[in-house]
């Protein structure tokens, strides 16, 4: 019975601990969810899906160059060069995996859509050269994508990986605008219309997000910029990257406003604390300074000269102490 | 108190001491410098940090474009 009962209470105990755990985790969850996404997160990101764009674009080609190789091949015609080129936007592939920014992968990009240039300009040489129909061998790429499985996969895992980075990188600026904005009014600042100006661009991003997926579905193979299926998504991306950028504006603007008016009367109190011990008309002069002020670095001014006014007074205090003295050694 | 309890009991002291010391970080990232030598208190830091978090930074596209092959 002693032995049941020890039991029991060693299983109440644990489970006491065990409850105490799942809520501290949930503490923890709620208290990290104030975090937003960070700016070197989201730039890592868009590498990764930028990265995957260049790889599924980039296999496109090869597959397609490939085809061309195959069709001149069996014509007997000399396609070392063609191979080269085709084997060299391979490898571009692996550097861009290894790509740590975006001006890495754009580097990589223009040095992959020079190959391919490049490799236009060859075959078609050869096409002409030989009397080929290039309808033929345009026929060949065709047939040669079509129904690719491997190019269909990363195509999938690009268009995932952009969708996934523009929904990141909306919801963390939203939330460093929310957070920018309870700073805000944690400070004592208005940012009523801050937040009626950010509800709009969330209602915007949601329409981006619905306007990108059908672009996406509609477009196929061919990029948005380039498609006209796509130019909703465009144009819709651009509006909520100048709303943002306006709002960014007009939140910067608020914070400095209060900051302004934060220092201003910090000075002021100073000013109306050092009255009677700093001399009486510099610091009406500094005192006018300040209220006149209206941006920081006229604030700053005023507060350096507040500054200067004090050292000298106290260096002033010093000196006359040490001339007393010195007198009244000499007496 | 079984094994069970113990490791449970040491993963909470870890979760706080972590909370703690993020805690800690975010506080130090936002303390101001303030001018000790002439009685200063009016810096502008705190209220710079406001909106410090506002990068410049766009949304692009991450598509490439290399061109046809013939």
């Amino acid at each position: 019975m002693k032995l049941l009962n020890k039991d029991l209470k060693k299983e109440f105990f644990s489970k006491k601990i065990f409850v105490l755990f799942i809520l501290l985790m949930l503490v923890s969850v709620a208290y990290a969810a104030d975090d937003c996404t960070s700016n070197q997160e989201i730039a890592q990101e868009r590498v990764q899906a930028q990265y995957a764009f260049y790889e599924y674009r980039a296999q496109g080609k090869i597959v397609g160059m490939q085809a061309v190789i195959d069709y001149l091949e069996s014509e007997e015609i000399d396609v070392f060069e063609l191979e080269t080129i085709n084997e060299d936007l391979e490898t571009t592939i692996s550097s861009a995996k290894e790509a740590e920014d975006k001006q890495a992968l754009d580097d990589i990009t223009k040095e992959g859509k020079d190959l391919v240039k490049n490799f236009k300009e060859k075959a078609n040489e050869l096409v002409d050269e030989n009397d080929l129909s290039i309808s033929k061998v345009r026929q060949a790429v065709a047939d040669s994508l079509k129904n690719n499985e491997d190019i269909e996969a990363k195509k999938d895992t690009a268009v995932n990986a952009a969708r996934n980075h523009a929904s990141n990188f909306l919801k963390s600026k939203v939330c460093l605008h929310e957070n920018a904005q309870g700073k805000i009014k944690n400070a004592g600042g208005d940012v009523d219309e801050l937040e009626s100006d950010l509800n709009e661009v969330k209602t915007d991003i949601d329409e981006l997000e619905a306007a990108e997926q059908e672009a996406y579905e509609k477009c196929g193979s061919m990029a948005l910029v380039v498609c006209s299926e796509g130019e909703n998504a465009v144009q819709l991306r651009k509006q909520v990257n100048e709303k943002l950028k306006q709002l960014r504006e007009r939140t910067r603007v608020t914070g400095q406003e209060l900051a302004v008016t934060k220092v201003k009367n910090a000075l002021l109190d100073r000013i109306e604390k050092s009255e009677g011990r700093l001399d009486d008309d510099e610091l009406v002069e500094i005192k006018d300074d300040v209220e006149k002020a209206t941006t920081m670095e006229e604030v700053q001014d005023a507060r350096k000269e507040l500054n200067d006014l004090q050292i000298e007074t106290t260096k002033g205090r010093q000196q006359g102490r040490d001339s007393d003295d010195e007198n009244e050694e000499d007496e | 108190m079984n094994k069970l309890a113990i490791v449970i009991a040491l993963l909470t002291i870890l979760l706080l001491v972590g909370c703690v010391a993020k805690k800690t970080t975010d506080t130090t990232d936002t303390t101001t410098n303030t001018d000790t030598t002439s009685g200063d208190d009016t810096s502008s830091e705190e209220t710079d940090d406001l909106t410090s978090d506002l990068t410049e930074d766009e949304l692009t596209d991450v598509d490439v474009e290399l061109g046809d092959v013939i």
